[in-house]
Formats: structure tokens, C-alpha cells, sequence
């Protein structure tokens, strides 16, 4: 259900009072959180799932949460939408760790109507300046080293998993990540 | 703000928030977040530093009975724990005809599952009926299952709906451990009612999920599915 265009800061706004009033246990307010966000909550846990129905149970568990806990909610902390991916991201690597995998692991029902997990399209994306500042610091990595921490947050997948997958010692990848880590970090300070 | 976390707390809580840990350490970092606030607030800068990433995910509409299970569960304290496992799909297509259609099937398959979710009753020793209903979009093909944990009956009451020629729709019970067990074919044209051996009653008592594969009508048993998962149900409490 498309929302309204809004700016970039009038919806982060918005999306911050709905919030707060969900905390307050409002429910209308909690529908307008869901309807702007869950489609984009939605792909964060397909992607890292890659099965429909567990993302979509992951999906009733993330909201069920923000409801407990909306009045926690800080936004001098984190954006809201910064903390509702995190939520969605958490359960969702939560509950591929509780399946056993390291990484993803497609069940049958997903060989016919796989969802399409390729990078989207720029079309229609809305990309923000957190994301060029973050693409430009990952494009100063070795690009093996980007595309593994890319790897990462997109799938959730473990260190072990990322070694296996780019045929290198664990050694070699948890050191490769960890700098990375550290120049990120650099890249981006303010 | 006050001092900056250490290297140890910025990389635990940079590896906790891409996701590059076990479950177990995992759950450490969880519990770390809720009593150290150095960590918690290095965690809090990894995913504002990395969020950016999130501009990369595509958008995806969930179907609309996603919203109708949490509305449920934030409705009813008690509903809470069940997490109840909601349906495969509710669009409005055809059960078999979507079969029919080749190599769609599954996009068409529809199920809905839950009808009511009773809280559990931990340990409950008291005989009671399980009630589970796999339902098609179309409503041409429900099958109705139900089970007393008691006498150990299980009925499966088929309603509408044939199978394409040569195939044959199988039930199964999908274990807590995520193991599949096959409860047999299902006779669209007639109910069934079964008496259940003592391991299978405790498998299907702690089991919450139900599917229906679609398998060719020689397929005899099985050890999984192997053919489309074409309806899905959850047990309910009665």
C-alpha cells in the first residue's frame, strides 16, 4: 500500500510520533507504523531467509515486539526506521541460527516461486545519504573484503560461512572482516 | 558522549549486528546489550553506521493476513507464545486448478490455516482435541483434520475439491524438531478416521503444523515431500 510521498525528514517525523503513540498503545497509529514499514521490514527478512512463510513469521514477531516495546523507543538515539530493521534483522538471523544455518538454506517450497533476491534496481529506491556515505567508505575496501561484509548484513551469514563460501581459512576471513571493520568505522566518523 | 567503547566492545558489537556470530554467542551478545552500556551503545552505532544497507533491500509486500495474525496476537495476551504459523497464501486461486496450470503451482496453491489459537496449556495431562483446518483460497478444497489426544482418533475429513489425474494429495505432520512425518494419503472423495499407534499420537500431539503435498497416485510412502507443498494448516486447541 504506497504511503503518501513524503520528504525523507516528514516521514522519518511521522514515522517517530506513530511510535510514540504506538507506545501509548494506540492502535491506529500502530496500523500507520505497519502499513509505512513492512513492506521494507518484509524484504530485510526475506533476504535473509530466502522462504517466504519464516520471513513472514518472523515479520508477526517483529511487530508484536515493536508493540511491547515502542514506548521504548528513543529517537534522540537511532532513526526509527534504523531501529525497527535492526528488530527485523535481529529475529531474522535469530531464527536462521535457530534452523541451524550459518547461512541461508532453501526449503523445497521455494524452488518454483523463489522471491527474487537479486540487488534491486535502482528504480524507484530511495536512497539515502547514509547509504552513499556507506558505499563510498565500502568502495575504499579491498572488494572481496566489501562484498563479504556485504554478504553479511544481507544474509546473515557467519564467518564460517563466508570462508566456506570464498574458499579462505576462517582466519583469513575474521581478519579480513575485522579490518574492514576498523576502517569502516574510520571512514564514517563525523 | 562519553567515552568511546574499547576495540573488544566496538568489534563484538559490530560482529553481533552484521551477524557473523553463532547463536550461541549471539544470545551472549542479547544479554550483553541488556547490562553493559558501553556495549549497547556501540551496538547502537553499528546499526545506524550499516543501516545505510537496508536502501539496498527491495521493498516486499507481505500478504495481508500477516497483518491480521499480529492484530490478533497483540489482542490477546494469551494468543502471545503460540506465535501462530499463518497461512501460505490468501490469494483468491485455485486449489488444483492451480496445479493444473503447471509450473506456477505453488504461487497458486492456497492455504489458510489458523483458526483459533487456545494458549497452551503446559504440560496439560487432560485428553483434548487438536483441530486443524488446511484450507484452499477458493474454498474448493478444504480438509478438516481432528485429533483427540485421548482415544488417539484421528479424523480427516475431506470437503470439494478432486485432484488432477494421477495425483494424490499426502498429509504431514511437521515434528518441533522440524522433521517431516507422513500421515498418509488423503482420499479427497471420502473422511477418514484412523486410530493412531502411541508414538505417532505423541508426534502429532507435539507437532503444531500440518501440510498437504501434492504426489504422484503411485507414490506409496514416503519420507518427504516431493512433490508442491499445495495446503498447510496449524493445530488448534479445542
Amino acid at each position: 500500500m504506497p504511503a503518501a510521498p513524503l520528504s525523507p525528514t516528514a516521514a522519518r517525523d511521522a514515522l517517530s510520533a506513530d511510535l510514540a503513540r504506538t507506545g501509548d498503545g494506540d492502535r491506529a497509529a500502530f496500523r500507520s507504523v505497519y502499513l509505512a514499514t513492512s513492506a521494507k521490514l518484509f524484504g530485510v527478512a526475506l533476504r535473509i531467509l530466502g522462504e517466504r512463510e519464516a520471513a513472514e513469521e518472523v515479520l508477526q514477531d517483529v511487530y508484536v515486539t515493536v508493540w511491547r516495546k515502542a514506548d521504548r523507543f528513543d529517537p534522540a538515539r537511532a532513526s526509527p526506521i534504523t531501529w525497527l530493521a535492526a528488530i527485523a534483522r535481529n529475529k531474522a538471523i535469530d531464527k536462521l541460527r535457530a534452523r541451524g544455518d550459518a547461512g541461508r538454506n532453501r526449503p523445497i517450497e521455494e524452488a518454483e516461486h523463489a522471491p527474487d533476491l537479486a540487488p534491486p534496481a535502482d528504480v524507484g529506491l530511495e536512497k539515502s545519504q547514509d547509504h552513499a556515505r556507506l558505499e563510498h567508505c565500502l568502495g575504499e575496501l579491498e572488494p572481496k573484503h566489501a562484498a563479504a561484509i556485504r554478504t553479511a548484513f544481507f544474509e546473515g551469514q557467519t564467518y564460517e560461512a563466508l570462508a566456506a563460501r570464498d574458499g579462505v581459512p576462517l582466519g583469513t576471513m575474521k581478519s579480513w572482516i575485522r579490518r574492514s571493520l576498523a576502517k569502516l568505522k574510520a571512514c564514517l566518523e563525523p | 558522549m562519553s567515552a568511546a567503547p574499547d576495540d573488544d566492545t566496538e568489534l563484538a558489537a559490530a560482529e553481533y549486528v552484521l551477524g557473523l556470530t553463532s547463536a550461541d554467542a549471539r544470545r551472549a551478545a542479547q544479554a550483553r546489550v541488556r547490562t553493559d552500556v558501553a556495549f549497547s551503545r556501540a551496538v547502537d552505532g553499528w546499526e545506524q553506521r550499516l543501516h545505510g544497507l537496508t536502501d539496498e533491500v527491495a521493498p516486499v509486500e507481505p500478504r495481508a493476513i500477516v497483518w491480521t495474525s499480529i492484530e490478533h496476537r497483540v489482542a490477546s495476551p494469551t494468543v502471545v507464545a503460540m506465535t501462530p504459523k499463518i497461512a501460505k497464501d490468501d490469494r483468491r486461486l485455485g486449489f488444483w486448478r492451480g496445479w493444473a496450470v503447471g509450473a506456477s503451482a505453488l504461487a497458486a496453491a492456497s492455504i489458510a490455516g489458523v483458526v483459533v489459537m487456545m494458549a497452551a496449556r503446559a504440560a496439560a495431562p487432560a485428553p483434548h482435541q487438536m483441530l486443524a483446518t488446511l484450507r484452499t483460497g477458493d474454498g474448493a478444497a478444504d480438509i478438516v483434520v481432528a485429533y483427540n489426544t485421548g482415544s488417539r482418533d484421528l479424523i480427516l475429513t475431506p470437503i470439494g475439491g478432486m485432484p488432477p489425474p494421477g495425483r494424490m494429495p499426502h498429509l504431514w505432520l511437521k515434528r518441533k524438531d522440524g522433521g517431516m512425518e507422513e500421515m498418509g494419503p488423503i482420499d479427497m472423495a471420502h473422511p477418514r478416521r484412523a486410530h493412531l499407534s502411541q508414538a505417532m499420537g505423541a508426534k502429532t500431539e507435539g507437532a503444531l503444523n500440518l501440510m498437504v503435498s501434492l504426489e504422484s497416485a503411485d507414490a506409496g510412502r514416503l519420507t518427504r515431500p516431493t512433490g508442491p507443498i499445495v495446503a498447510r494448516g496449524t493445530f488448534a486447541l479445542v
